[in-house]
């Protein structure tokens, strides 16, 4: 009995159970069971890559991010009885003018709508995706929810969404009532799948004019060039000692993916009409790359200085440097003028001016604004999808997008609603950005299915690039290679 | 009559539910939740990701049988899977001796007999008892290049301190000595191996003349051999599940140098919306997990000293 037992054997037992176990979990997790509940990339505070964005889950639209990784929450009292429950997954909450605007939203159409309730489950964080993920999954799913325009091709073409051109129809809805590319990013290979909650530009020039005139430079001229941009950028960097106290311009720090935002200033587009085609590794594309390795060198004195900078600020990342006046130049999204307006406040941010990004060396004399946003879905399977519909719609009309507005600074998708007079005259620099909703002619990120994947190999070769671990043009052919590859085997699978 | 005295010869029937037998149910009974637990939530995924890995598997979307090519993909055409083992690779075959060495190296100092060891032992595993994600943090915070403490400490020596975890040459050794901070546990196992020594042999070395060097060499060493495998077999399986610090702190990157097996396996599976690929991936670190560990069980009677198996013999 003690041999069986002996050392060698609780040992090697031990061993191989540890084996059995610990893969079994990772075994498991591809099984069908919950998905690991990891803490939210990007949250790391300052390791995460410069230049690259916060995961799409983490919306700007409000310029506050969702802290908590697992909040989820319900804000509501209970249905009454006779009440129809429209479940509504989402994940703004806190205080801040996203998740102020749900509360407002649903108070008023429950004023309005007696027998209706908006029942409210807020999962804040990297964990939304993947509730929504398991929601769709299960078939346990909510009548409604909110996502961006980044999550809705990825959605609707693999049948989590419900079309919604019939109920568009039935109520004499007309696309050209909202902005164009609100609509556009609404919609998937045809069909308009979700409503706009609200949308967003995020290629605006912001110019610290004050710091400007410091600078010996005219504030009130709008860049004409990347030259130029760089050439003020250089200007405006102050220094003390070698420490930096203040950048004038951080290229990579632009309000997306400078791998695809840069490339689409200078001319180029990248996806076919039947997005099953990439056409990434071209001339204009490579300019544009060099462009910006060589300018976040030339002003910034490579990537690791940007890092050390961004670490020394009070607040972190470019809109809150901007907004505390650590930076003179700024190509960000509408969003920040929240965070200049009522966070930092900062008199010389005030005195901002904004305009469109001018278009790279191959596209001069061009300006490009590009879009993003949310928007709010009726999901397939739903309970209650004409109910959830007619809340979705709702919002997305002048009444719901005057009250999201009212509590937040966000800005409407809807033409009517944008333009409300209380809101435009209310809103610092509202009137210059407004003119840029009815421009925005191209999105931030690949409109694909197979967005994720793709983005994350964008932000890996973009790491290479300012790492100089490859050049532009190595990197370049290599995107076009990798990029094409994930779309082949997306719509491969799909015949 | 008959029946009576047959009756009264007979051996009275045992009730069904004897005593054992009912405290057998009732322990069944009293285990069944973590029994169904266990079938629900690890055995029937197990066996479903088998299935899995044969399939395109889309999550929103029913699945659908690819055959092998799941496997042929991963192993022909992914460089990824190729990047993600070779980062793997170097934690399991670099971090795993390193935290040996260092695990072993404290437990020898805290094995000695000085003033406040209790102290000493508290004070050294209580850092293996924080979360894996504030540890990532707070490491993201110490090996900053401009404010971490590494970087004073190595500048007041006069060394500019590079730029640890956002550079591809630093980065994984980075990782490596960030786990160090986690040999708390590993620590006491060495620490019970060291205590399992009977003082008579280091004594009877002493009066043989043998040094230190000879003591930890020709008597440490072999009679720890037991500990060492076992740390050694744990410490690779659990190194080749690395994941939180490359999540928090790295996601991945700088350009893939991060990139570790689970983390590609949680890409496809909840992001890429690829879990028939994650499958596959999974199965292929099970059995490369599995091939190691039976390695390892092989390898091991050669150099593995059992003193309590000797004795028998």
């Amino acid at each position: 009995m003690d041999r069986a037992y002996s050392r060698r054997r609780f040992l090697r037992t031990a061993a191989a159970g540890s084996a059995l176990a610990l893969t079994g979990g990772l075994l498991a997790a591809c099984g069908g069971a919950a998905a690991p509940t990891p803490a939210p990339a990007g949250g790391a505070s300052q390791p995460a890559p410069v230049g690259t964005p916060a995961p799409s889950n983490a919306q700007p639209a409000t310029g506050v991010q969702a802290t908590s990784t697992a909040a989820a929450a319900a804000v509501q009292a209970p249905a009454k009885a006779g009440q129809t429950v429209v479940e509504f997954l989402h994940t703004w909450e806190g205080d801040h003018g996203g998740a102020r605007a749900m509360v407002a939203l649903a108070k008023r159409y429950e004023e309005l709508k007696p027998n209706i309730k908006i029942n409210q489950t807020i999962v804040a964080g990297a964990e939304y995706e993947r509730k929504q993920l398991a929601a769709f999954a299960s078939g346990v799913v909510p009548d409604m929810t909110l996502t961006d325009a980044e999550h809705v091709p990825v959605y609707a073409d693999r049948g989590a969404l419900l079309p919604l051109d019939d109920y568009m129809k039935r109520d004499k809805l007309n696309p050209k009532d909202w902005f164009d590319f609100t609509i556009a990013q609404c919609s998937w290979q045809g069909k308009l799948y979700a409503m706009t909650h609200h949308p967003d530009v995020r290629s605006i020039v912001y110019r610290n004019v004050p710091l400007m005139q410091e600078a010996g430079l005219d504030g009130s001229k709008e860049p004409e060039s990347w030259d130029q941009l760089k050439e003020w950028g250089i200007k405006l960097n102050k220094k003390n000692g070698n420490q930096i106290t203040q950048f004038g311009w951080v290229p990579i720090w632009i309000q997306g993916w400078w791998g695809i935002e840069y490339p689409q200033a200078n001319g180029v587009t990248f996806l076919s009409e039947d997005g099953k085609k990439i056409t990434y590794d071209t001339p204009a594309t490579v300019e544009a790359l060099d462009f910006v390795v060589k300018a976040t060198d030339d002003i910034n004195g490579g990537r690791d200085r940007i890092v050390e900078f961004d670490a020394g600020q009070p607040d972190k990342g470019q809109q809150n440097v901007y907004g505390n006046a650590g930076l003179g130049i700024a190509i960000g999204g509408n969003w920040y003028l929240d965070r200049i307006a009522n966070v930092s406040k900062n008199e010389k941010a005030m005195k901002s001016a904004v305009s469109m990004m001018p278009g790279g060396p191959s596209a001069k004399g061009k300006q490009f604004m590009f879009g993003g946003g949310t928007m709010d879905a009726v999901v397939k399977g739903a309970k209650h999808p004409d109910e959830a519909w007619d809340y979705t719609s709702w919002i997305a009309l002048p009444e719901g997008q005057y009250i999201a507005q009212s509590v937040s600074y966000d800005v409407g998708g809807n033409r009517e609603g944008a333009q409300d007079k209380r809101i435009v005259d209310s809103r610092l620099l509202r009137k210059e950005i407004l003119p840029m909703f009815d421009k925005a002619t191209a999105m931030a990120h690949f409109y694909s299915p197979t967005w994720i994947p793709m983005r994350d190999e964008v932000v890996r070769v973009q790491d290479a690039m300012l790492l100089k671990q490859t050049t532009p043009a190595q990197a370049a052919k290599e995107l076009q290679t990798k990029l094409q590859a994930i779309l082949d085997d997306y719509w491969s699978k799909k015949k | 009559m008959a029946t009576v005295a047959a009756r009264a010869g007979a051996v009275p029937r045992r009730p069904f539910l004897t005593q054992r037998r009912r405290e057998a149910v009732e322990g069944y009974l009293l285990a069944s939740p973590w029994f169904l637990g266990l079938a629900v939530l690890t055995v029937v995924p197990v066996f479903l990701s088998i299935y899995y890995s044969f399939t395109d598997y889309q999550i929103i979307s029913a699945p659908y049988f690819v055959g092998l090519k799941n496997y042929a993909k991963l192993l022909g055409e992914d460089a990824q899977f190729w990047k993600s083992l070779g980062n793997t690779g170097f934690m399991v075959f670099v971090g795993v001796p390193v935290h040996m060495l260092v695990g072993l190296g404290v437990a020898m100092l805290l094995n000695q007999r000085v003033y406040g060891l209790p102290f000493y032992r508290t004070f050294f595993f209580l850092p293996s008892q924080i979360s894996g994600v504030a540890l990532a943090y707070l490491w993201g915070w110490m090996l900053h290049p401009q404010f971490g403490l590494t970087s004073i400490v190595l500048k007041l020596s006069g060394v500019q301190a590079p730029n640890f975890l956002q550079d591809p040459n630093w980065v994984k050794p980075a990782f490596v000595f960030l786990g160090i901070w986690g040999i708390g546990t590993t620590m006491i196992i060495w620490l019970a191996g060291l205590q399992g020594i009977p003082d008579v042999f280091y004594e009877a070395a002493q009066v043989d003349g043998a040094g230190r060097l000879r003591q930890f060499v020709s008597i440490t060493l072999p009679l720890l051999s037991p500990t060492i495998f076992f740390v050694a077999v744990t410490g690779i399986i659990g190194t080749f599940q690395i994941f939180t610090q490359a999540y928090v702190i790295t996601n991945g990157g700088p350009n893939d140098a991060t990139l570790f097996y689970a983390l590609l396996i949680y890409r496809h599976a909840f992001q890429y919306f690829n879990m028939g690929y994650a499958a596959a991936l999974a199965w292929v670190l099970f059995f490369i997990v599995m091939a190691l560990t039976l390695a390892q069980l092989k390898l091991g009677r050669r150099w593995v000293y059992y003193e309590a198996e000797r004795g028998n013999e």
